[in-house]
């Protein structure tokens, strides 16, 4: 059964079952890989019971950078574990996909979470683990970041979805909107972009499932307040002013930030 | 809705280009800029333009002489093993004087090297790379927003002065995303081609691109003129950024990404009461010497200090330009590491004299 998220009203946090293995698949560039890594943390501090684990599998076989093995740290000290092909972050660029993937379908202690490279290309990854998957409890979940060119509206979006969808060889479950412009404060353009995000939801026919934040939470609901009091005539903005939150941490960058702008 | 969008370094190469008036590109995939091809696939095809996969760099570096010939705006892009097999090609479109714009996404080598970030490239860059007495214009962006706008720029310069403008980016400059406002740098100048190969219309010469001169005197004619013009884009091309520089204590120098560390090594070096001043030189090629020797100048700065993400290659520019008025150290990394904070704090901690 797949994922049926809500929010904990006021603070909106993300709440809910989720599916035992979650795929995150999207257009390249979209953010999947901080999703998954942040959404295996939430899974660690918030579904696992005793006698779970949590597993955070790297099947990116299209970027040998900026990916989620490159949150082994966090990963380690969330007692999540990482399975990555073994050439990851190195000088060799060999994107594979690790046979341990395996166990993760094998295994009904586990909670996995799947993050898939990018584009149509990287989706067929999916497809090469279908029969593996049938009968499994898997939700194949796509992000959006509606300020990446291919994705900035809602027929964007709606292309995206569908060569996904193709590629991957199963039928999606829900969006992720990842609105941001890698800066801290993302809840102007999150609000900003819901639309588009809300109208592609209805567009695709897939729900929208939760919404990224990094740092301050507060300025999201406060944000979400007055969309909400504005948005009384549109179903979908209203709708979109209940979306649970997933408030995220960066990890998926250079160790010391060097370059961050100052 | 925000203006800017949120783009990876090598998409926006691509769509610079583009909107530069690019309408022929040719490459062949390797990491760390494939994703220029990738882009130049779907956006050339939105545009009329060509896209084409090339059989090998050589092959590609031919095919923008053939363009660049023709008055087209024309671009190829690799990363360091593939634009040394583009050298020939590079000499002869000197020696042509097409305009032509080249991007370098630099990795680490010498030989098949590493696909992480370098600038192991900068002689190859800004003293040949191929044979004979020739120049390219080099430009050295710092982040995605300044590769978007010199990469315009670099079309401009190149038709301007019938010369190859390179960019010099490295692994991590691709790779990374930032935001991104595609705003009009200047307008996109459209520089008459009277000497380009369009068929002869009437007039009663056609015009011939070449490089071959069969005359002694003939080619160090050419080579005269070609210097002429090396010495006006030297006269009038020269960007450079100058950070805290009125006072300074300590010189930094970087190119490109490491500039940005250096900024942040400033800030910290700040606090402990030691004044650090930045010097970027933005073209490499041409290098501004000047602004070196005037801060070299000053009574404050007790010294220099080099980054590069090579083992001493710049260095010898500043070396040069500096003249010996103070002394210039380098501090370098390589492999694809990056120099941290904390290690660049250190030399200037020891250089400034403030070591317990």
């Amino acid at each position: 059964m797949p994922q049926n998220f809500f929010c904990n009203l006021p603070d909106r946090s993300l709440q809910g079952k989720p599916a035992r293995i979650t795929l995150f698949v999207g257009a390249y560039g979209s953010g999947k890989s901080e999703v998954s890594v942040n959404f295996a943390i939430w899974l660690a501090h918030h579904v696992k019971q005793p006698g779970q684990k949590v597993v955070l599998c790297d099947l990116d076989t299209i970027n040998p950078y900026y990916r989620s093995a490159d949150a082994r740290a966090i990963l380690t000290r969330e007692g999540i574990e990482l399975i990555a092909p073994i050439y990851a972050n190195t000088n060799i660029e060999v994107p594979a996909v690790p046979a341990a993937i395996f166990s993760v379908f094998d295994n009904e202690s586990i909670l996995a979470v799947l993050d898939i490279g990018g584009e149509d290309l990287g989706a067929r990854v999916v497809g090469s683990l279908r029969d593996r998957m049938a009968g499994q409890d898997i939700a194949l979940n796509v992000v959006v970041n509606p300020y990446r060119p291919a994705t900035d509206t809602p027929e964007g979006i709606q292309m995206t979805v569908d060569a996904l969808a193709a590629a991957a060889g199963l039928q999606l479950h829900g969006i992720v909107d990842n609105a941001n412009l890698l800066e801290l404060d993302n809840q102007p353009h999150l609000i900003d972009t819901l639309p588009i995000v809300a109208r592609a939801s209805q567009l695709t026919g897939l729900p929208l499932l939760f919404a990224t934040t990094l740092g301050r939470n507060e300025l999201l609901i406060q944000a979400f307040e007055r969309l909400a009091a504005v948005a009384k005539e549109s179903p979908a903005a209203l709708a979109a002013t209940k979306l649970p939150i997933l408030t995220m941490t960066r990890s998926i960058h250079y160790p010391t930030d060097p370059f961050a702008l100052v | 809705m925000s203006n800017r969008v949120l783009m990876k370094g090598n998409e926006v190469i691509a769509e610079a280009a583009v909107r530069a008036g690019c309408r022929h590109y040719f490459g062949y995939p390797i990491t760390p800029q494939t994703e220029v091809m990738h882009y130049m696939a779907t956006r050339m095809a939105e545009v009329n333009g060509t896209m084409l996969q090339a059989e090998s760099e050589v092959a590609a570096i031919n095919m923008v002489y053939g363009a660049a010939a023709a008055g087209a705006r024309v671009m190829t892009t690799s990363s360091s093993p593939g634009i040394s097999l583009k050298q020939e090609g590079i000499s002869y479109i000197a020696g042509a004087e097409l305009p032509a714009v080249v991007v370098n996404v630099v990795r680490s080598g010498p030989g098949l090297g590493g696909i992480l970030p370098a600038q192991g490239d900068y002689f190859q860059a800004t003293k040949g790379g191929g044979h004979g007495d020739y120049r390219n214009i080099v430009l050295a962006p710092a982040s995605i927003q300044e590769l978007y706008e010199l990469t315009v720029e670099a079309f401009n310069l190149s038709d301007r002065y019938r010369m190859l403008t390179m960019i010099l980016g490295d692994g991590a400059l691709g790779q990374m995303m930032e935001p991104v406002e595609f705003r009009d740098v200047e307008p996109i100048e459209n520089v008459a081609k009277p000497w380009a190969l369009t068929g002869r219309k009437g007039r009663s010469e056609h015009n011939t691109v070449t490089s071959i001169y069969i005359e002694a005197d003939v080619m160090e004619a050419f080579n005269n003129k070609l210097q002429a013009k090396y010495a006006k884009v030297t006269e009038n091309e020269i960007r450079v950024e100058c950070v805290d520089c009125e006072e300074p204590e300590i010189i930094l120098t970087a190119f490109g990404l490491v500039s940005r560390i250096c900024r942040n090594v400033m800030q910290l070096a700040a606090k402990e009461g030691i004044k650090v001043g930045l010097i970027r030189p933005i073209t490499l090629w041409p290098f501004p010497s000047q602004t070196y020797a005037e801060i070299a100048a000053k009574p404050s700065v007790k010294a220099f200090l080099d980054l590069e993400l090579n083992c001493g290659q710049m260095v010898e520019d500043v070396r040069l330009a500096v003249n010996g008025a103070k002394p210039v150290h380098f501090h370098g990394r390589t492999g694809g590491n990056l120099p941290t904070q904390h290690e660049i704090l250190e030399h200037i901690r020891t250089l400034a004299g403030r070591n317990a």
